[in-house]
């Protein structure tokens, strides 16, 4: 789920060599840093360090966070770094790791790649990081899992779940904490098959390998639970759409029973508010993905019914743990907390505990033990599978309520966690 | 494929076509009076968008979709101005290339003041009541805000050919286009001029972002999603014809929707496939005429 993103400012100014040119270059350059000073985060590059009260270099652990924490891929980034910030003072009030405080060091690559590849590398080189949390995309992902090989360092994936990013030497260090791309077709197939009676479905989907992949990955697993569906249409878009009205009117007139909708962010959002005005939701079901941040951005105006999927959304997570984030992040944000802020919690809470385990900082000594220990993270207890080092995590459903606005926000109805077991591929 | 399948399909077409005009006209307004190729334009879009899911997400009074128009109009028109002031004054006289990075410096430098300012997360605003509904055409429903959204352009695009045809102002546009030297003759305060231009695009591309996310969500990254679909408008009607936008926003409205109807494989390729096409037959576009802002 990939955007891409951008030339740096700082490049852009680079190029101008006269005097006029550099001075007015001077001009911006000071503009640009007065605004990613003011924003804490705003310029690509841009560092946050936290973790606690001030500690001594000396008993001091990096952990590397490239994130996105600008352009189209912000929030995702955002939310994570919030989320791994926060697991660190937890962890360091609760007396570090191996009596290391962590420091948790967020740079802002604005979801590019070679973006992601640079300040990695800077921080496992300078700073010595002993593991990298990423990532917020699937192919930023894929310039970190280099690095991890090349550094020897684990890569804990907190975003981008591409199920490839985890095969072959080239992810021999990665470490997957979502449900892949692989999990979560067969399990909306799972949850859908329950949830609706519906067979004639339209596919709208964001034209790259995880919307084909998905839409096909979703037939078949809809075919082999015994519900086979009728395929009335496919679309797949490039995202970034300012409007989805034609694709609403060409699948509006297959009448179709559910529509199965894979985009997300700003394209998704969209296209929701959009089908409310052409009255899609009187007579067809829509299934889409990422709920929380769906329902965060849309509020009271979230569609009643929809069919919603999300990795790690709060209210369907229990426990004591999920519970004291919630109220610390609601009193710190004052909104809601994500899927990315629960599920860049629990990437730091797996490292530590590996690292407790191993008995070391040493990446040769904690990457055998990420596929050895039995974890309790603020999402519930799961193991990581040695064979291609994916979290046993399940994906989560619920429908919005029919009448929103009279409790407050989230109301869910037919919720539903899918058995992590029975969505993951089979091992060699 | 029956009637009412086909009207449908064009008027979702003609709603895209609403929007890719607005901002599309903007766009070439500017480069047609300025011949400066504002890569900046999608960050006013972008504001004009963020202002009015403000205030159409306010409460009470202050959610008024009248003052939504108006205020994401005059803030993007008074940033365009600021940046013709601030930045594009001092570029006039430099080659295109100084000019084009100065404004594609601007887009960042916005785009990273707009995550300051309303975030980093995606928003939406909520439909006025008389204009939420949907009315039936054809045995097919169709929103009123489709149909409001095209009303809109339609008066934007004759509100500005009147400003061209029949005002001093609009005379003067063309004039600093076809020749400013004699428009310089005429005593007529360049500078002032110049800021117009530059705040009237900019304008329009507020007016596109408010009409846009009473219906769309807003969040990082629609800037340049929407300068994409600007600068084709504008190359294939031709960079300064607003007549040409007007087409051209229309021709790339139908053939996206009735590509999604009826040929899906196509669909992504399409509006580039007709932009080279157009530049192949008539390098300056449908009315351009090596320059004019007609």
């Amino acid at each position: 789920m990939d955007k891409p993103r951008q030339i740096p400012v700082a490049k852009i100014l680079r190029m101008g060599p006269s005097r006029r040119t550099l001075r007015l270059a001077t001009h911006l350059a000071l503009t640009a840093t007065a605004v990613a000073v003011a924003a804490g985060c705003g310029a690509t590059g841009a560092t946050s360090s936290s973790g606690g009260a001030k500690i001594s270099s000396s008993s001091v652990v990096q952990i590397a966070v490239p994130a996105a924490l600008s352009g189209p891929g912000a929030e995702i980034g955002t939310g994570a770094a919030r989320g791994i910030e926060a697991a660190a003072a937890a962890i360091n009030a609760d007396g570090g790791v191996l009596g290391h405080q962590v420091q948790v060091t967020v740079k802002d690559d604005a979801g590019n790649a070679s973006n992601a590849l640079a300040l990695t590398r800077s921080m496992l080189t300078s700073q010595q990081a002993v593991a990298i949390l990423g990532s917020s995309t699937s192919a930023t992902a894929q310039a970190e899992a280099e690095l991890a090989r090349e550094y020897n360092v684990p890569l804990l994936l907190w975003g981008g779940n591409d199920a490839s990013l985890t095969s072959g030497t080239a992810g021999s260090n990665v470490f997957q904490l979502e449900p892949s791309t692989l999990m979560e077709p067969l399990a909306s197939a799972e949850y859908l098959s329950r949830a609706t009676t519906g067979k004639r479905y339209y596919f709208i989907a964001p034209d790259y390998s995880f919307g084909h992949d998905t839409v096909a990955a979703f037939k078949s697993s809809m075919t082999r639970l015994g519900h086979p569906v009728t395929d009335l249409g496919e679309q797949y878009v490039q995202v970034g759409q300012s409007s989805y009205a034609s694709y609403i009117s060409a699948a509006m007139a297959t009448r179709p029973d559910v529509i199965y909708l894979l985009l997300f962010g700003t394209d998704e959002i969209t296209f929701l508010q959009e089908a409310a005005s052409y009255g899609v939701f009187k007579n067809t079901k829509v299934y889409a993905i990422l709920g929380t941040d769906l329902e965060t951005a849309m509020g009271k105006n979230t569609p009643a019914g929809l069919y919603l999927e999300d990795r790690a959304p709060f209210f369907l997570i229990s426990g004591t743990q999920a519970a004291s984030f919630v109220n610390k992040y609601r009193a710190m944000y004052h909104q809601w907390p994500d899927e990315w802020a629960f599920l860049g919690y629990s990437s730091l809470q797996v490292w530590a505990q590996a690292a407790e385990k191993a008995g070391s900082l040493s990446g040769s000594k904690v990457l055998p033990a990420l596929t050895s220990t039995a974890f309790r993270t603020i999402r519930g207890d799961f193991t990581i599978r040695s064979c291609d080092r994916q979290a046993v995590v399940p994906d989560y459903f619920w429908r919005t309520a029919p009448v929103l606005g009279t409790t407050g926000w989230p109301e869910a109805t037919q919720e539903f966690q899918s058995d992590a077991s029975a969505t993951l591929p089979q091992c060699p | 494929m029956n009637i009412s399948s086909l009207l449908a399909q064009a008027l979702a077409g003609l709603d895209t076509a609403g929007t890719l005009f607005l901002v599309g006209a903007g766009l070439t307004l500017v480069f047609g009076a300025l011949r400066i190729v504002n890569v900046a334009h999608g960050s006013l879009y972008m504001y004009g968008a963020y202002v009015g899911t403000g205030i159409l997400g306010a409460e009470g009074i202050l959610h008024n979709f009248l003052l939504a128009l108006c205020a994401g109009t005059a803030v993007a028109g008074l940033l365009g101005i600021a940046i013709e002031r601030l930045v594009l004054r001092r570029l006039y006289e430099r080659d295109p290339v100084a000019q084009l990075l100065a404004t594609f410096a601007l887009l960042y430098i916005l785009d990273d003041l707009a995550q300051v300012i309303w975030g980093a997360g995606t928003r939406s605003a909520t439909l006025p009541g008389l204009l939420s509904g949907s009315v039936h055409i054809a045995d097919r429903i169709y929103p009123i805000y489709g149909l409001f959204a095209i009303g809109i352009a339609g008066i934007v695009g004759a509100g500005l050919w009147a400003l061209l045809r029949a005002t001093r102002f609009g005379w003067r546009i063309r004039a600093a286009l076809n020749d400013p030297e004699l428009l310089l003759c005429t005593g007529t305060n360049v500078p002032l001029l110049r800021a117009g231009v530059l705040g009237l695009g900019a304008a329009l591309a507020g007016l596109a972002g408010v009409v846009g996310a009473a219906s769309q969500a807003v969040g990082p990254g629609i800037d340049a999603s929407i300068l994409i679909d600007a600068f084709v408008v504008a190359i294939i009607g031709g960079m300064g014809s607003i007549g040409g936008a007007a087409i051209a926003s229309v021709l790339l409205g139908l053939v996206q929707s009735f590509g999604v109807a009826y040929a899906p494989q196509v669909v992504p390729e399409s509006l580039f496939l007709v932009m080279i096409i157009v530049l192949v037959v008539r390098p300056q576009g449908l009315l351009g005429a090596r320059g004019g802002a007609q």
